[in-house]
């Protein structure tokens, strides 16, 4: 974990620890600082602590799915609210369902390249 | 012995649907079913009795306000049978109420019949006989049956019998006739009503449990589908991501840099069957969903065009994608299914191509719109043109291309979802042309 005075890009947030640090190495490459939350659970409290600009957040994950991290981050109201983009192995049309419902600033398929996924992550920080 | 066996077993078969099937089976639909017939009757029943109260007044002026008094009871029991309104948990007591009502109309007609003509009035024998029938058609089981009828004759002899004890044999004889007569003509014909009954509500039952099994076994296979989309694409992606990462690495050789290609050619290759037996079984299921909404089809030749020649790779310098497109600035249908099957048919052309070209035209006719996918591939031989389509089957070609056989199975289940059909012409050594004709407007989904 890096020290909290750091600025965050990314978090992500994902129970599949393989997974998740490729994006986090993809990230790397292409110059964004990112962390890893492993899990839903702590989620919120480190967002709120780490201020990302964008999260990553996966939507599969066990006793609380990604929708329901965002619910609650849409609950708490926090000032400088980040970016979040859905990222899972879910249908393209069921994802971007899932997030046009749950407010999420956007979606992403887990098989997408890094290309894609630097390219969507830097777009949602211009917009933040 | 056996005859009698066999007996005994319809009669224990008949005895098990007339006695149990009613209750057991009786499904929600049916009851709702139960409560408006019973309501029909209800609104039917008030223009009758006024109808027969105007008979009342010409039959029998002299007993005409006790006839009324009868009317508007039964009136009454009509009422309330509306009033206590259309809910399902009311059933039982608007049953009973009927069933009460229906005894009290019984013995209120019995009474009338004393009080008139005694067993010789075949006015009000004839009303006596009618309710009989129609309470013992309207039971549900056998014993509600035959305690209706057994009140209307021993109510109609024994108030008969009190008021009139001087009756005439004739007269007596008669109406005992007729009322036991018609009470066993209901009988007889209420028991085969029943039983027609409970055969229609034990068939319903079955299919109402079938239905629900179905539906569970459909619920079992989209959990099953989401999990095993979720357990194989994530490392999947995993593996797709990381040799990525490792072919943009500098200090990779070239050895390895093929390597990587492989394992990523494989990955992709992987990726593409998980998500076609996926794509198959949610068809199969109907729980593939259809976006309807109007694009550009040029646009979208042009993507698969672009599409095609990245799936050529190594190939593209032997084989020539050509695009040819109609002037058609819109259609309406789903864009990502109609993707789909332009994408496997340009799949199968990539494959199937050593050189020459392949050709993505859009063309416009009188039978309407059409995508074609041609190649001057390997051909397809007539026997081999319906066996394609068919899932997990493959020409000996396509063995040896590799792939599990169901592109073309689901362009054809995809294309019934979108209202279109594929039409083939190939010769082989010369080459396929698909030719995959749509709506211009698919309209909503269906």
């Amino acid at each position: 974990m890096s020290d909290d005075n750091d600025p965050v890009d990314v978090l992500i947030v994902d129970d599949d620890e393989a997974y998740a640090d490729l994006t986090r190495e993809r990230m790397a490459l292409a110059g964004l600082r990112a962390e890893v939350q492993l899990g839903p659970f702590g989620a919120v409290n480190t967002i709120r602590r780490l201020r990302p600009r964008v999260v990553l957040l996966d939507v599969n994950m066990p006793a609380i799915r990604g929708e329901q991290v965002l619910d609650l981050l849409h609950a708490r109201a926090l000032e400088d609210s980040p970016r979040v983009i859905f990222l899972s192995s879910m249908d393209g049309r069921s994802l971007a369902k899932l997030a046009k419902q749950h407010g999420a600033h956007g979606w992403l398929s887990k098989s997408a390249t890094r290309v894609q996924i630097v390219s969507a992550v830097r777009q949602a920080i211009d917009a933040s | 012995m056996e005859e009698g066996e066999r007996l005994r077993a319809s009669l224990r078969e008949l005895r098990a649907l007339l006695l149990d099937a009613p209750d057991a089976a009786l499904g929600a639909t049916l009851e709702t079913a139960e409560i408006q017939r019973m309501r029909l009757q209800a609104w039917l029943g008030g223009p009758v009795y006024l109808g027969f109260a105007a008979l009342d007044a010409v039959m029998y002026p002299e007993r005409f306000v006790e006839f009324l008094a009868m009317r508007s009871l039964l009136g009454v029991a009509c009422i309330a049978v509306l009033s206590l309104g259309r809910d399902r948990s009311r059933l039982r007591a608007i049953r009973l109420f009927v069933h009460l009502s229906s005894l009290g109309a019984i013995g209120v007609l019995s009474l009338m019949c004393a009080l008139t003509e005694g067993f010789a009035s075949p006015y009000v024998t004839g009303h006596l006989l009618v309710m009989t029938a129609v309470v013992a058609f309207d039971s549900q089981r056998p014993r509600e049956m035959a305690t209706f009828l057994l009140f209307a004759v021993a109510s109609f002899a024994g108030l008969n019998f009190a008021l009139h004890p001087d009756a005439s044999t004739e007269d007596v004889t008669a109406g005992m006739f007729f009322t036991a007569g018609g009470a066993l003509i209901s009988f007889g014909t209420g028991l085969m009503i029943q039983l027609q009954r409970a055969r229609l509500y034990k068939a319903t039952a079955e299919l109402a449990q079938r239905n629900d099994d179905l539906r569970r076994a459909s619920e079992h296979q989209g959990e099953f589908l989401r999990t095993v989309s979720h357990e194989l694409r994530t490392p999947l992606a995993t593996i797709a991501g990381y040799a990525e990462l490792l072919a943009a690495d500098q200090g990779v050789s070239d050895a390895s840099k093929k390597h990587i290609e492989r394992i990523d050619r494989s990955t992709e290759g992987l990726l593409r069957i998980i998500n076609d037996i996926l794509d198959l079984s949610k068809i199969e299921a109907g729980r593939l969903e259809l976006v309807i909404e109007p694009f550009d089809p040029r646009e979208l030749v042009e993507e698969i065009a672009e599409e095609t020649r990245v799936m050529l790779g190594r190939k593209s310098d032997a084989v020539e994608v050509r695009v040819c497109v109609a002037p058609i600035e819109s259609m309406r249908s789903d864009r990502v299914r109609v993707r789909q099957v332009l994408l496997n048919l340009a799949h199968n052309a990539t494959k199937f191509t050593r050189e020459g070209h392949i050709e993505l035209a859009l063309e416009h006719d009188a039978r309407g719109l059409a995508f074609v996918v041609a190649d001057t591939g390997l051909g397809i031989a007539p026997d081999d043109r319906d066996a394609i389509f068919r899932a997990f089957t493959q020409t000996r070609a396509g063995v040896d291309a590799g792939g599990t056989g169901l592109g073309l199975s689901i362009v054809r289940r995809l294309l019934q979802l979108l209202e279109g059909e594929v039409e083939l012409e190939s010769e082989v050594g010369v080459g396929t042309k698909f030719r995959v004709r749509l709506p211009l407007d698919r309209g909503a989904q269906t």
